[in-house]
């Protein structure tokens, strides 16, 4: 939490005056009970109603001056905690943007996504909360028992031992039944795993018939859930009856020793009714505390979770200078005995790799799942950077120090689609911001998706919703083909990117990549060997290590025969 | 017009058995909400007794007559506190008890509800949404409900015991404060009426930054690779400061309501300090009285404040029972009778006049006859969206038939028991799904007490005893709820062994399009095949070579069933299935 409390600078001003106005707005409350003492005295007692009237007028002054500080301070603490918030949320977004691929994996999307919506909120709320009451309620506790002190030392003693004691009492309570609520969390958090496993796995758990058994462990869950919910409650239910007490004792103490000193003349009647309005405010602040508190605890573990993406790092800040992506015609790729893991202490998820591929060359990346094709993209791309060996792009340099060179003459297209909200047009030219309409339609040819394009109604212009999910998944991964294409990068990257395609339109982009390869160094992974029958080469790739780099033929009948 | 009048009216019955519904979980605990009514009174009743007898106090010390009363009223307040105390506490427990408990019933009867209702009714429904009617809904519900009972009544019985209490104080001075109540309503009601419209552009503004948050987020990897990050950022900057203004504007509006309605307050306490003082100057109000008139005062607006608070939150909870009862009244359910037969089928299917359509309008399987026998293989194959899927819905009794029969072993299907049914049937479907828990616990989905040789039996038979071997914790692996840790072919591997580890006399097969790698995808053939030998298959197919060796071919477009017979009696035929095999299968065959 503190960690994120920088955020707060930019807004300092208005985090400082948003307090102080609430503090300022306390004190003009903590002068009631001192306005009515003199009410009771000066008017009352000394049979003056003009004092009456002028006590009362201070009353109603104290009144709409105590709203317009309080306003001022609720206007400064809103725009302070959500410009802070809303920051954060640009900061927190940039970094996981930004991160690389094998940093952005340790972390499931829909966790990114809670983070930046539900828990930057609740870090909002909370900033909000404290500037407003976090230095208040102990300002008006405090506050209450110097004025005490103030009005009459002597009896005012019972403060001095009562606040303590409520602080204490408050506060242990709170830390007795954070670690509870902490488990009703994850008890809540199990009840939605579970109900959201039973619908989407409706069809499989009928077909094994194991609803009795599912039934029985939601209950289980359940059933512990309202166990702990009732336990914490027990726990929380013991805190407005036992300040109520203390607070209601010091009272009766205040008037058994109130009595004492009116007899002996050393206090008034009206400064004993000003002590007990103020004991009466400390109750209703301690128990404001004790709600802020809770709060506090939900936001700090918010925070937690924010810290938690932001101390994942970063990718290398790339240099984007310009200089570096010469022009330089590129016609051979190398790879020298590449190495490459994503954890330093993990295994390997390639090893010694080696090949040499020319322009004009169409390469296959084959091998089980999990042995490492996908990573070997990854790095031809320039998204990771191998541990050792080197990756030399002919024009005769050693990129290895440059990932971004490689990224410069490289398109990949991924796996998983991935398409925004907006028109197709816009979609395209995420890839080539400059390319004309010329160079879509011949993108979208090689990629088979020109014709249900141009049978839309709008065609280019047509809208795609959230993520395109009003398009087929087939359709969608032809576009994203057609996005790589449109690059226009000398090496061309897809990673198994034909999977929600038929056969028919599969070998249709084979044929089309074939008729273009000419002028670039293609690489395709795919998980079926017949998808890899335009490949002039193929890498087979057997847990991380390459076991073969052949024509199509002499790899298949490897394969074949080895099963 | 008429429509949606009638409608309306509809939708207004509904609410009253909504209601009612929920009255009856809550009968239940009669004496608890008896006892928690009862313990409210007393202890608003005595607290709002305790000002007065503090009043009483503060007049006993001046006045020499009375002053032997003083230690009399320190006993009653000390009485009093220690009886509101535990009457408090009481009140706690018995709201404690009956929300949580209230909820946890209908979580459970919600759950039983889900694990009962058809599969086409659950098809309907989004997973989003039945998930948070589970959650969310009952949360809501306990929230309102635990406010309702911890506040509404109380703040009640306060507003009515101070206005009371006051009234026998100073009639005078009372109905001044009952005339000024107007006042912090109007406030609280102008400023909610203009903290609504701002709250709902607040709320779309948060719906547009979710959905493009969601959108980047999976797909950053894109957004990188085109080096979109920067105009990503720009977007979001966008609807990121656009969602501040909005929500700064409204934060401060709607915190407006307190210093507010604390300033009326305010205004009371000083109108009665005023008002209390003068009537005390002509001594028709003693010292104590007023300090009591002035306690009730400070304190007056905040059970109005509480029941607007607890209002707010009724209108969402009671949103949240609509939702509820609307998925537990109107959706059908799969009867399932206890007495299970554990007899194992032979495996004939028969179709009799079969005719089945999810919409009356657009018919799809026609008068469909098909006789199969003990053991043989029928690959459904078609172009993607032929509707191959629709076949395993009703052999599996997923969905009903429209018209006519399916047999099995001779014995219509309908009147089988659902789970005695599908008991017969092991079944691998595209659509992974696999549960939070350990492999070995996925992989005994089907037979929790198997043996872990068992289970390592079936892991090798489908060949994903390598991969699982590989891990570091092995079968014990947990998997997370989106199994992140493993491949796409990795997890259907395991359900491949989920099914291994059964011994059913069908088999249904949803061909992997391409998740599968060549390699892994030949080792599972083989698998398959074993699996196959000797049960009835149904086997939604893509290769080739399954296709051939199929003892019945079921061609499907658009829905229906077009042709029907083994490979070599279709490619005679010269029909529909020989196109496809010509322009599709034919690459397979080369590649």
């Amino acid at each position: 939490m503190l960690r994120l409390l920088k955020y707060l600078k930019k807004y300092k001003i208005e985090a400082f005056l948003g307090p102080l106005f609430k503090l300022i707005e306390a004190c003009f409350e903590l002068a009631v009970p001192l306005v009515m003492a003199a009410m009771i005295e000066k008017g009352i007692h000394a049979k003056q109603s003009d004092e009456i009237i002028k006590q009362g007028a201070i009353l109603l002054i104290l009144g709409v001056l105590g709203m317009l500080f309080s306003v001022t301070a609720q206007y400064f603490s809103a725009k302070a905690a959500i410009g802070m918030a809303s920051d954060l949320r640009e900061d927190l977004y940039w970094h996981i943007i930004n991160m690389s691929f094998g940093q952005f994996d340790q972390k499931t999307p829909s966790g990114y996504v809670s983070r930046l919506s539900v828990d930057v909120n609740q870090v909002q709320n909370c900033v909000n909360m404290c500037l407003r009451l976090l230095l208040r309620s102990p300002f008006i506790v405090f506050g209450a028992m110097v004025m005490a002190f103030h009005v009459d030392a002597k009896n005012a003693i019972i403060f001095a031992v009562i606040i303590p004691i409520l602080f204490v009492l408050v506060l242990c309570l709170i830390l007795i039944t954070i670690p509870f609520y902490r488990k009703v969390q994850s008890l809540v958090d199990k009840v939605v795993t579970s109900v959201r496993e039973n619908v989407t796995g409706i069809r499989v758990i009928r077909a094994f018939g194991r609803q009795e058994h599912e039934k029985r462990s939601f209950n289980n869950i359940v059933d512990l859930l309202s166990k702990e919910q009732l336990f914490a409650g027990k726990i929380s239910a013991i805190m407005n009856p036992l300040t109520y007490i203390l607070v209601n004792f010091g009272i009766l103490v205040i008037l058994y020793q109130g009595n004492l000193s009116i007899k002996s003349n050393t206090m008034t009647q009206g400064e004993l009714v000003a002590l007990l309005n103020y004991m009466s405010q400390v109750l209703v602040e301690v128990i404001k505390m004790a709600s802020l508190i809770l709060f506090i605890s939900k936001a700090l573990s918010s925070a937690g979770r924010i810290n938690a993406v932001f101390q994942m790092g970063s990718r290398d800040e790339k240099e984007t200078n310009g200089n570096n992506i010469q022009e330089a015609e590129v016609s051979e790729l190398i790879l020298k005995n590449v190495d490459f893991s994503y954890s330093d202490t993990g295994n390997k998820t390639l090893e010694d790799i080696s090949f040499h591929v020319k322009q004009g060359e169409i390469i296959g990346v084959a091998g089980s799942m999990g042995m490492g094709k996908t990573t070997l993209l990854k790095l031809l791309a320039g998204y990771e950077t191998q541990d050792s060996g080197e990756i030399i792009l002919i024009d005769g340099k050693s990129l290895s120090e440059c990932n971004d060179f490689l990224a410069n003459h490289t398109s990949m297209v991924f796996q998983e689609t991935s398409l925004f909200s907006g028109t197709i047009k816009e979609n395209l030219l995420l890839a080539k911001p400059n390319a004309t309409d010329d160079d879509l339609v011949n993108a979208l040819k090689v990629a088979q998706a020109y014709e249900f394009v141009y049978e839309m109604p709008k065609q280019l212009a047509s809208k795609l919703s959230k993520m395109g999910k009003n398009l087929s998944g087939g359709q969608r991964q032809r576009l994203s083909i057609a996005r790589g294409i449109l690059k226009d990068r000398i090496i061309l990257l897809l990673d198994d990117s034909f999977s929600a395609l038929d056969y028919l339109t599969e070998s249709k982009i084979r044929t089309a990549l074939v008729s273009r390869k000419k002028d670039y160094i293609t690489f395709l992974s795919s998980q079926r060997i017949a998808s890899l029958l335009i490949a002039d080469k193929i890498v087979v790739l057997e847990n991380g290590k390459q076991v073969g780099f052949d024509t199509h033929s002499i790899t298949r009948n490897r394969i074949e025969g080895k099963n | 017009m008429h429509i949606s009048e009638s409608k309306k009216e509809e939708i207004k019955n509904h609410k009253k058995e909504e209601i009612l519904y929920l009255l009856q979980y809550l009968k239940k605990y009669k004496i608890l909400l008896i006892g928690s009514l009862l313990a409210a009174m007393v202890s608003v009743i005595l607290s709002l007794y305790i000002p007065i007898i503090i009043g009483r106090s503060v007049d006993a010390i001046l006045d020499a007559k009375i002053s032997s009363k003083l230690f009399y009223y320190l006993l009653q307040i000390s009485g009093a506190t220690l009886l509101i105390a535990i009457m408090q506490w009481c009140m706690s427990l018995c709201n404690n008890r009956i929300c949580f408990l209230t909820s946890k019933e209908l979580r459970i009867s919600t759950f039983d509800h889900l694990t009962k209702i058809t599969i086409s009714d659950a098809d309907r429904l989004s997973t989003g949404d039945l998930v948070s009617r589970i959650t969310n809904d009952i949360d809501q519900l306990t929230d309102g409900l635990l406010l309702f009972l911890s506040q509404f009544f109380t703040s009640m019985i306060t507003i009515i015991g101070t206005l009371i209490f006051m009234f026998f104080i100073s009639p005078l001075i009372t109905i001044i404060v009952v005339a000024m109540t107007p006042i912090s309503f109007l406030i609280a009601s102008y400023i909610s009426k203009k903290s609504f419209v701002l709250f709902k552009d607040q709320a779309s503004k948060k719906g547009d930054l979710t959905d493009y948050i969601e959108e980047t987020i999976f797909g950053m990897k894109t957004l990188q690779s085109y080096e979109g990050e920067a105009a990503a950022m720009e977007h979001f900057k966008q609807l990121n400061r656009s969602l501040k203004k909005t929500s700064q504007d409204v934060t401060f509006i709607s915190s407006l309501t307190n210093p507010l309605t604390r300033f009326v307050n305010g205004l009371i306490y000083a109108v009665v300090g005023i008002g209390g003082a003068f009537f005390s100057l002509k001594g028709m109000l003693s010292v104590g009285s007023l300090t009591a008139f002035l306690s009730y005062a400070s304190q007056y607006t905040k059970p109005f404040n509480e029941i607007t608070g607890v209002i707010t939150e009724l209108q969402n909870a009671y949103a949240s029972i609509g939702r509820i009862y609307d998925f537990i009244h109107s959706n059908d359910l799969e009867v399932i009778h206890n007495d299970l037969s554990h007899t194992k089928a032979e495996g004939i299917i028969e179709f009799k006049h079969v005719s089945f359509s999810y919409q009356k309008e657009k018919p799809l399987i026609q008068n469909l006859n098909l006789l199969v026998q003990k053991g043989q293989r029928i690959a459904i194959v078609g172009p993607t969206g032929a509707g191959k899927s629709t076949l395993i819905n009703l052999l599996m009794r997923f969905y009903a038939t429209d018209v006519g029969n399916i047999l099995l072993d001779g014995q219509d299907i309908e009147d089988m028991n659902y789970n005695d049914l599908r008991k017969q049937y092991g079944m691998v479907l595209q659509d992974i799904w696999l549960k939070k828990g350990t492999i070995s616990e996925n992989i005994a989905y089907g037979k929790p007490d198997a043996t872990r040789e068992e289970i390592r039996n079936a892991a090798s038979r489908a060949r994903a005893s390598y991969f699982i071997e590989q891990l570091p914790k092995g079968y014990d692996t947990l998997l997370d709820e989106d199994a992140i840790q493993l491949s796409l072919g990795q997890k259907q591997l395991l359900c491949i062994a989920r099914v291994m580890l059964l011994d059913t006399p069908m088999m249904i097969l949803d061909e992997a399009t391409s998740s599968i790698d060549a390699r892994t995808e030949i080792l599972i053939q083989k698998a398959f095949l074993e699996m196959m030998q000797g049960r009835t298959s149904f086997i939604v197919a893509h290769r080739l070579s399954t296709i051939k060796e199929a003892d019945i071919i079921l061609v499907m477009r658009s829905g229906q069933i077009i042709e029907k017979g083994s490979h070599h009696d279709l490619m005679e035929q010269k029909g529909f299935y020989y196109q496809l095999y010509m322009s599709q299968y034919m690459i397979q065959e080369r590649g």
